[in-house]
């Protein structure tokens, strides 16, 4: 039975602010490219720390407590501060009669506060475009005039009356509105009220003919909020990151809101591999701060997301995080995790992919001390985070540093910074270190020529990694995109698997801030494009992961007109699954920012290992950009048996030798027997072109080097270790 | 079909109490298993002059020979090396400068020849290489050395000089040597010449007091080879399949050869009936990647149909091809293709002198990871004629992968032919008629057939009783069985199921790969058995099974030609009976791939005839003839299986009523002349102008009557002679006693 209820709608609804998160996404189609929109998401109402309740919807967010509700529309960075709309419920009355209302006690009901007094119940329901008060009396106060629900309101906006109801303004920047009330008695009869405004007072009216004979319980229901106009300032959601959880199947897109330049709070929704939005948006931190940058990455043990960010203080800087349950959306209470009178930022984190650990990888640039430094933080079966271990990559003029997106299944990561060596002369620089931060590899310099990088991300597999910066083009004030791939030997060597490829290099467009997203079938390169102010486009694009040559070419991530920036991605590998797909978010600015996500899956072919490998340095196989048409095509072993006899079987049909703890699955009587030998870094390639033939779409074979060991094989079969085994399919 | 044994079931109840130890019959394979290294071939295909040995392909035009050889899988290219002749010198004098270039022609069936004039470039094909040589009419003007100097273009990279020849190679595989010269005159003088690169020339050198005093003709010859290093050998046949064909009474043998990794064969050699390699090398087909060459035969057309999958590269899905071969004769029809792609074949022929279409059923992409299931026809219109594509029937969408396909070959085309394949790990079969209709409909036999290699489902029959052979592996273990299905089927497509059979279920262990042939009397199993858990080895193994899938026969291990450590898998069997040509024998040709274990996995191929009708057991006679009896003999072998045995009688009076004594040996005695059997059991046979026969089929479902003997003789009323004293007056005579043993 529908409640009768006489209504007082009047509709605070205060949508200020940028619209955000993620709308359903339907499966991008085989190999091709699916835009999901980041717009439209659902609002969320949670308890803060403190208990109070808050909700944030599209371009507002509110806090209650219980004497009121505080808007806080956003109204972006062009705001030097928040501009609040606080509203509380004063008196009742009719006839000028009022009578102060009493003491409420605040209950949640779904996605909605209420606030239980003996006279009424105020009720504030929490909507994408703002917060729907009402009010519902089951009896009418004394007397037999017109009905007068007086609240107090407090603001620095201006108030202006407006469409029957209210306007704040600040000007230059944005507004929010307060809409008409409405009145609902109990047979759903309905009445337009008015808004009364002065001094502060906000009254609620309705006319005493219609209560006369109206059936209690009466509603009154203005509208708090909506109508928002927002000066195009790129306010709201931006800088986003993305990291994946395998077991839950979820990827965790967290995100700065602007509120305004001295509040910005950190947000973050869980996306399904379907692209549909798992759970509300989470609020990670809405402390009224200034919290900045956040980064995320995946501890498959915990089935958690750690997160991190910077929190800009006054002349200086932390770094915070927690920790969001995969399975929920759940997030730990923020926790300082480096919080002293240094000024730190750009922190990020990688995650860790197996279970063999418990901890992320924290990295920041100590501005203070020009150091970059890093630590471990691990990650109770409670979700609490603590940082430990902290220990220094790089020092002096270094910045910027950056850590992929996990360690693969090694744990080994790759930590990057920049190096300034001043007049305009900035490199690229790198580290491998274990899940444990030992220094394996201390120092790796990926571009060193005389010239301007910056903005170096990599990504990898715990083996072999790509590194991607923008460099500046000789002759203009454009960048394009660079990369190098980088593979693990054994501690204090690595090697350089390629030259610097430049992967986007259209001369007069700015091609700059690259992220890395591997995804073990190539690795994907975002970044952004411009040609001119206000027409940035992201692009991704696909590359060999240890040639870095060109895979699948490369592809604008959303395709609408508007000015994009801040790719940045991961791939379910990083979180462990072995499929190749990733999410990528970028920031939308403009009219309508908002943060934006896209799925992705390049057609560039899918390897899947089909039996792991064995022997001690059996290594690891790549079969990168299997797409027909694809002339570097090249099968490689990374990390095995360093200068010895590799012989590689390639095959399109199965055998099924077991050897010891693994299996031998290429036939070789129906394939290819390439022999080679590995060099002093356990590395050997067997190249091989794909003709560009429709006829190979589809087509799948299954390779596999065998490496002679014969002193301690794992195979004892062929006296040999063996690489893991692979099925790939062509695309 | 135990007509004969239900009269005497009495007889071998109590013979089975005191019968002998089973007779340890050999495996029943007619000759040493022979290898197809020595064919070669030499044809004019339409480019060229093409020569074909076991390791290389070679083209021989007017600008000489190219050489290709065949390194395997090792090798990443295709290699070469290039030989032109650019001129012949004595000393510093040019004695001969090619102006024109004659084309090569054959002369003979392994050689060609490019006449210069006064020399003539020779091509002698042999199994080894191409051996050229240079033949002088006259000699040259000038003095010094005779020298023939070749152009090279090689793939391949010089290596250092052999004792007495060059040698080019490509790293860790192997290549192709020039080896030593040798000089050679019509009085049969020799000498040994001498080899040499100088720059991009390979300089073929006769000392000159040699030439001088030489009586002409005079010939300088070296052999162009494919040379394998050591430790590295090529992984190149593998693949086989065989038809016969009566009318050119030999089979087919076809399969995979890959000259390099991007460059692969399709190759056939004929075999006679005594399973020896006769005629030239067949190049069926040559790409850069084909796989699954099937054989089939059209008995109308004494034609064979080799159905294939070729695809442009590894990396390319496939075209399913089809082209003909004459029996016996390196002739070679035009291609037809077939469908694409696909990815799993099988072929059937006609047997009878009325059919002339070949069915393809295959499994055909269709995206995914999906196939379907479809049946091709296409007709010969005469003797290796190209085939003609007919028409194509779905025969299943199971909407899931499928692995293996197979067809019937030895039923007669009039009757229905079995599809069998397996989807999803489903077995299924189908009928198909010879005009490619496929009634009834799908029939599930099984399920839980699965296993990485290919070749999971064979199947074969008489056209009425099918038998279904496929490997089995019910935990998804890999240590999967092989069992038999029974079936029938009719020209409505209604498949009767009979039950399951196992063949082989050893536990712990992999069989796999079965092929199964109806030899007549019986059928033909091969399989592959893993020897131990966990090992790379391999066997082949057989069982005769009778028409109900039980074991008739021995059980044995096929033995491949090469007994090195490391050659330890025999894999990849299968079979053409005699029956499957349209012939009423028992014989059949088995192939199969003999390959190492370990890296590089070289490979060959094996041939090894097979008669499922074994000798069976001895049949003597005993005693004498006594009065006018006739001739007492036995018609076939008195082999477990042979359902066609039978008691005879001639020479009797046509006036005699022949009675069949049947006895158990022991106890015989004497009676006149005669030597009268200890009997237990007489039979009247109604006699024939002094003849008769007793039909005594021993079917397989008492082999366990393995190893008794039996004894017969005939006694003949109205004879007009008493001979034993103890009939008097019945004109009795006596035949000998003819002793049999039932054996395999």
């Amino acid at each position: 039975m529908p409640t009768p209820t006489l209504c007082l709608p009047s509709a605070l609804a205060l949508a200020c602010g940028l619209s955000s998160l993620l709308a359903q996404a339907p499966v991008p189609p085989r190999g091709g490219v699916h835009a999901a929109s980041l717009a439209s998401a659902a609002p969320v109402l949670v308890a803060s720390p403190d208990g109070a309740m808050v909700a944030v919807g599209d371009r507002y967010k509110a806090h209650f407590d219980p004497r009121g509700v505080e808007f806080v529309p956003a109204f972006g960075a062009a705001a030097a501060h928040n501009f609040p709309v606080r509203y509380e419920l004063d008196s009742l009355g009719r006839s000028g009669r009022f009578a102060a209302v009493g003491a409420g006690v605040a209950r949640q009901d779904g996605l909605a506060v209420e606030f239980v007094r003996p006279e009424l119940v105020e009720r504030y329901d929490v909507r994408d475009v703002g917060l729907e008060q009402s009010f519902v009396l089951d009896t009418l106060p004394p007397g037999a005039g017109d009905l007068v629900v007086r609240g107090r309101l407090t603001t620095e906006l201006q108030v202006t009356p407006h469409a029957g109801g209210l306007q704040f303004t600040l000007p230059d920047v944005g507004s929010c509105t307060l809409g008409a009330v409405t009145g609902i008695d109990a047979r759903g009869r309905r009445v337009v009220g008015t808004i009364d405004y002065h001094d502060g007072i906000v009254d609620y009216v309705l006319p005493a003919a219609f209560l006369a004979d109206a059936a209690m319980p009466l509603l009154i229901d203005p509208l708090l909020g909506s109508t928002i106009t927002v000066a195009n300032t790129g306010t709201g959601e931006q800088d986003p990151d993305v990291a994946f959880d395998a077991t839950n199947g979820v990827y965790l897109v967290v995100y700065e809101y602007v509120f305004s330049a001295a509040d910005t709070d950190i947000y973050a929704q869980r996306v399904g591999t379907d692209g549909t939005l798992v759970g509300t948006r989470i609020t990670i931190d809405a402390s009224g701060l200034n919290d900045i940058d956040p980064q995320v990455a995946n501890v498959t043990l915990r089935d958690r997301f750690v997160v991190v960010w910077n929190r800009r203080l006054t002349g200086h800087g932390d770094v915070l995080g927690c920790s969001v349950d995969a399975a929920t959306g759940a997030a730990t209470p923020t926790v300082g995790l480096v919080v002293d009178s240094d000024d730190v930022g750009r922190v990020d984190v990688g995650g860790e992919a197996t279970d063999a650990d418990q901890d992320a990888l924290c990295v920041w640039d100590n501005g203070t001390q020009d150091r970059i430094d890093a630590g471990q933080i691990g990650v109770n079966p409670d979700g609490s985070i603590f940082l430990q271990d902290v220990t220094t990559i790089a020092s002096t003029n270094v910045l910027n540093p950056r850590i992929s997106k996990s360690g693969g299944t090694t744990g080994r990561h790759l930590i990057v910074w920049m190096h300034d060596y001043g007049v305009g002369d900035y490199d690229p620089h790198g580290a491998i270190v274990d899940r444990e931060l030992t220094l394996l590899v201390p120092f790796l310099s990926f571009d060193g020529a005389i010239n301007i990088t910056a903005s170096v991300e990599a990504d990898g597999d715990g083996v072999s990694w790509i590194a991607a910066w923008h460099v500046k083009e000789p002759s203009t004030v454009q960048n394009d995109i660079a990369a190098r791939s980088v593979q693990f030997v054994s501690p204090g060597n690595a090697v350089l698997g390629s030259g610097i490829v430049l992967v986007s290099a259209v001369s007069n467009v700015n091609e700059s801030n690259a992220s890395v997203c591997w995804t073990g079938d190539a690795t994907l390169i975002g970044y952004e494009s411009s040609a001119s102010a206000g027409t940035s486009q992201n692009y991704v694009h696909s590359i060999d992961s240890v040639s870095c040559a060109d895979c699948a070419g490369r592809t604008r991530v959303v395709t609408s007109l508007s000015d994009d920036y801040g790719i940045t991605g991961a791939s379910r590998r990083s979180g462990g699954e072995a499929v190749d797909e990733a999410l990528f978010a970028v920031e939308r600015r403009g009219a309508n920012p908002d943060v934006l996500a896209t799925r992705w899956r390049s057609d560039d072919g899918v390897s899947t290992v089909v039996s792991p490998s064995c022997g001690s340095n059996g290594g690891s196989i790549y079969a990168n950009c299997a797409r027909a048409g694809y002339a570097g095509f090249a099968v490689r072993c990374i990390d095995a048996v360093p200068n010895t006899t590799a012989i590689l079987v390639l095959s399109r049909h199965q055998s099924s030798i077991v050897c010891g703890p693994c299996r031998f699955v290429p036939d070789p009587y129906a394939g290819y027997v390439h022999f080679t030998s590995t060099d002093s870094g356990g590395a050997a390639a067997f190249a091989t072109a794909i003709p560009p033939s429709v006829a190979a779409f589809g087509v799948d074979f299954y390779l596999q080097w065998i490496l002679v060991e014969p002193v301690t094989p794992g195979c004892y079969l062929f006296g040999s270790d063996l690489s893991p085994a692979l099925r790939t399919v062509i695309e | 079909m135990n007509r004969s044994l239900a009269a005497l079931g009495g007889l071998f109840f109590t013979a089975v109490l005191f019968a002998q130890e089973p007779t340890t019959t050999p495996m029943q394979a007619l000759a040493s298993p022979t290898n197809l290294r020595s064919a070669v071939a030499l044809q004019d295909d339409g480019d060229g002059l093409l020569a074909l040995g076991w390791d290389y392909r070679a083209r021989i035009t007017a600008q000489g020979l190219h050489y290709t050889p065949a390194l395997g899988t090792a090798a990443a290219s295709t290699q070469h090396l290039a030989l032109s002749l650019v001129d012949v010198r004595r000393g510093e004098t040019i004695g001969f400068l090619p102006q024109e270039r004659p084309a090569a022609t054959i002369v003979s069936e392994r050689r060609a020849v490019i006449a210069h004039g006064p020399i003539t470039e020779r091509f002698f094909v042999t199994p080894a290489g191409i051996e050229l040589s240079l033949a002088f009419a006259q000699p040259l003007p000038g003095r010094g050395d005779l020298v023939a100097r070749y152009r090279l273009d090689t793939s391949l990279t010089a290596a250092p000089a052999l004792a007495d020849g060059l040698s080019f190679l490509l790293a860790e595989v192997g290549g192709v040597s020039i080896g030593g010269v040798t000089g050679l005159d019509a009085a049969g003088a020799r000498v040994r010449g001498s080899l040499q690169l100088v720059g991009d020339c390979v300089e073929m050198r006769l000392p000159a007091a040699f030439v001088d005093a030489a009586q002409y003709p005079l010939v300088l010859d070296p052999l162009v080879g494919t040379q394998f290093l050591a430790s590295v050998t090529p992984s190149s046949y593998s693949q086989s399949d065989v038809a016969y064909d009566v009318s050119g009474d030999c089979y087919l043998v076809v399969y995979r050869k890959a000259l390099s990794n991007v460059s692969m064969e399709i190759r056939g050699n004929f075999l006679n009936s005594a399973g020896v390699p006769f005629g030239s090398l067949l190049a069926i087909a040559g790409a850069s990647w084909l796989d699954s060459p099937k054989v089939a035969d059209l008995n109308q057309r004494d034609t064979f149909v080799v159905g294939y999958l070729q695809a442009s590269s590894l990396f390319a899905s496939a075209e399913l091809r089809a082209r003909t071969v004459a029996a016996g004769i390196n002739i070679l029809g035009g291609v037809l293709i077939v469908d694409s792609p696909v990815t799993a074949v099988d072929i059937a022929g006609d047997n009878t002198t009325s059919g002339d279409a070949a069915l393809f059923v295959y499994a055909k992409d269709a995206g995914g990871g999906n196939s379907t299931v479809e049946l091709a026809r296409a007709t010969v219109g005469g003797f290796a004629a190209t085939p003609v594509f007919t028409g194509r029937n779905n025969v299943q969408v199971p909407n899931a992968p499928v692995t293996d396909v197979a067809i019937s070959k030895s039923n007669p085309s009039t009757s229905p032919y079995e599809l069998a394949w397996v989807a999803n790990d489903d077995l299924f079969t189908r009928t198909a008629l010879r005009d490619g209709s496929v009634p009834g409909t799908s029939f599930g036999v099984d399920n839980a057939v699965r296993g990485l290699e290919r070749g999971l489902v064979d199947v074969d029959g008489d056209g009425s009783t099918f038998l279904v052979a496929y490997q089995y592996d019910p935990a998804a273990s890999g240590d999967s069985e092989i069992w038999l299905a029974l079936l029938e089927t009719d020209t409505l497509g209604a498949q009767v199921f009979y039950g399951y059979v196992p063949v082989d279920t050893t536990v712990g262990t992999k069989q796999m790969q079965p092929s199964i042939a109806w030899c007549g009397y019986k059928y033909l199993v091969l399989y592959s058995s893993q020897l131990l858990q966990g090992t790379y080895n391999f066997d082949l193994k057989g069982s005769e099974r009778g028409f109900d899938g039980a074991a008739c026969g021995p059980s044995f291990t096929l033995l491949g030609v090469n007994s090195s450590i490391t050659r330890s898998n025999e894999f990849q069997p299968a079979i053409a009976s005699k029956r499957s040509g349209g012939v009423a024998s028992e014989e059949a040709l088995l192939t199969f791939t003999e390959a190492d274990d370990a890296p590089p996995f070289a490979s060959d191929l094996v041939a090894s005839r097979y008669q499922t009708l074994g000798p069976g057991g001895a049949i003597t006679l005993h005693g004498s003839n006594c009065g006018v009896p006739g001739t007492i003999g036995a018609n076939g072998l008195a082999a477990i299986g042979n359902t066609d045995f039978r008691i005879t009688l001639s020479g009797a009076l046509p006036t005699a009523v022949p009675f069949l004594l049947w006895s158990l040996p022991g106890g015989e005695s004497t009676c006149g002349p005669c030597s009268l059997s200890n009997t237990i059991s007489a039979v009247f046979i109604l006699p024939s102008g002094g003849t008769a026969s007793y039909a005594f089929p021993i079917p397989c479902s008492h082999a366990s009557y393995l190893g008794i003997t039996l004894q017969t003789q005939w006694a003949l009323l109205g004879t007009g002679q008493n001979p034993c004293p103890n009939f008097p007056g019945l004109g009795l005579s006596f035949t000998q006693r003819l002793r049999f043993t039932l054996a395999f």
